[in-house]
């Protein structure tokens, strides 16, 4: 993406979520992007170069798009792996803090079944991919029968997965 | 929201909304009813539905301790307190129709495990009021429903339509635990799966 359109898109994502705190309408001379004389003006890069000369800044809370994505696996997360998976508890499946990176089978207090015992591989994110696709495929025989059919739904969970690290303790 | 803040309406109202919310689990039926021509299996597909069916028999498990732990804990009123009860029979229905199936493929059905297990793996200290219980229970239901939706896939077509069944039971509770907390109906259809 182009500078001026990341820019142009951040501003108006800011002018959006912007409206409910600033019930004042903008003056014509304030006006960069509103209506003027019945027409509406479409915002040029030299009308966003205003905007920052006017030293608006944009909101630190307007997340960007890597944020949203992982929000929304966070959410996908709860919903679709919630039932048997959590963070930090083993439950019918293992814990998944710290997972990406992390040898199958390898937590030490969850009973795996045999195929996830004897499978030798990482959980990386391309083999996350593969097991949220067809766990079955990866490890014949293995407990978990659920599969995500979205390819945008596993990469935005295995995005959300790939935040929660486990804390590093050492001083 | 406060407990006060929890619209109960009678079990004849909940049951009216939710009944209108199923079509997803209903379609996935049909679909697992009309390709649910028997074949033979090998040993392998009975091997993996074994070890699926008994992770679908852990999941009942934790729900009947979810439901168990929540009627105990004093914290919910009389009202809903009786539509747990019966949400936590339908999860045992669940169970012993899975203990069935595992059973009549030749495996043994894993066992329950202590309510102390479950109850930390749920983090039900965390549990301070009958929203906080609720919410729960609503997470762990669409959750289930999901479940089981995610996993017909992978399951022999014998097996489609019970898993089909139970994902229809789940997004039911989910329908009436969300109408319990004053949850919007969500506006976009495929609610589930």
């Amino acid at each position: 993406m182009h500078f001026f359109s990341a820019l142009f898109l951040g501003v108006s994502m800011a002018a959006i979520t912007g409206c409910g705190q600033s019930p004042a309408p903008a003056s014509p001379q304030e006006s960069v992007s509103g209506s003027r004389n019945g027409q509406t003006d479409v915002p040029t890069p030299s009308s966003v170069a205003v905007l920052i000369a006017d030293d608006d800044p944009l909101p630190e809370t307007v997340p960007g798009p890597q944020e949203v994505e992982i929000e929304r696996g966070q959410r996908l997360y709860q919903r679709q792996c919630g039932a048997c998976h959590s963070l930090d508890q083993n439950r019918v499946g293992p814990r998944h803090r710290g997972v990406v990176g992390r040898a199958a089978g390898s937590i030490s207090d969850f009973r795996y079944s045999a195929a996830l015992q004897k499978l030798d591989l990482v959980w990386t994110v391309d083999a996350l991919e593969d097991w949220l696709a067809n766990p079955s495929a990866v490890a014949p025989g293995t407990a978990m029968g659920f599969r995500l059919r979205k390819r945008e739904d596993r990469a935005a969970i295995i995005a959300y997965l790939a935040t929660q690290s486990i804390p590093n303790t050492n001083p | 929201m406060s407990d006060q803040d929890l619209i109960m309406p009678s079990r004849r109202a909940m049951l009216g909304t939710a009944g209108r919310t199923l079509s997803v689990a209903g379609i996935a039926m049909v679909i697992g009813g009309c390709t649910g021509t028997s074949s033979k299996a090998s040993a392998e597909d009975v091997s993996s539905d074994v070890q699926i069916l008994n992770a679908a028999i852990a999941l009942e498990h934790e729900g009947i301790a979810a439901y168990q732990i929540a009627a105990t804990s004093g914290l919910l009123q009389p009202a809903v307190l009786d539509i747990g009860i019966t949400f936590q029979g339908h999860h045992k229905g669940h169970r012993d129709e899975l203990v069935k199936a595992v059973e009549a493929l030749g495996g043994s059905a894993i066992e329950e495990q202590a309510l102390d297990h479950y109850a930390e793996a749920l983090d039900a200290a965390s549990l301070a009021n009958q929203t906080d219980i609720l919410r729960l229970a609503l997470r762990l239901e669409t959750g289930a429903a999901n479940a089981y939706l995610g996993l017909i896939p992978s399951l022999s077509n014998d097996y489609h339509q019970i898993a089909a069944r139970m994902a229809g039971d789940e997004a039911f509770h989910a329908a009436i635990l969300a109408n319990a907390l004053g949850d919007p109906i969500p506006v976009a259809p495929l609610m589930f799966g």
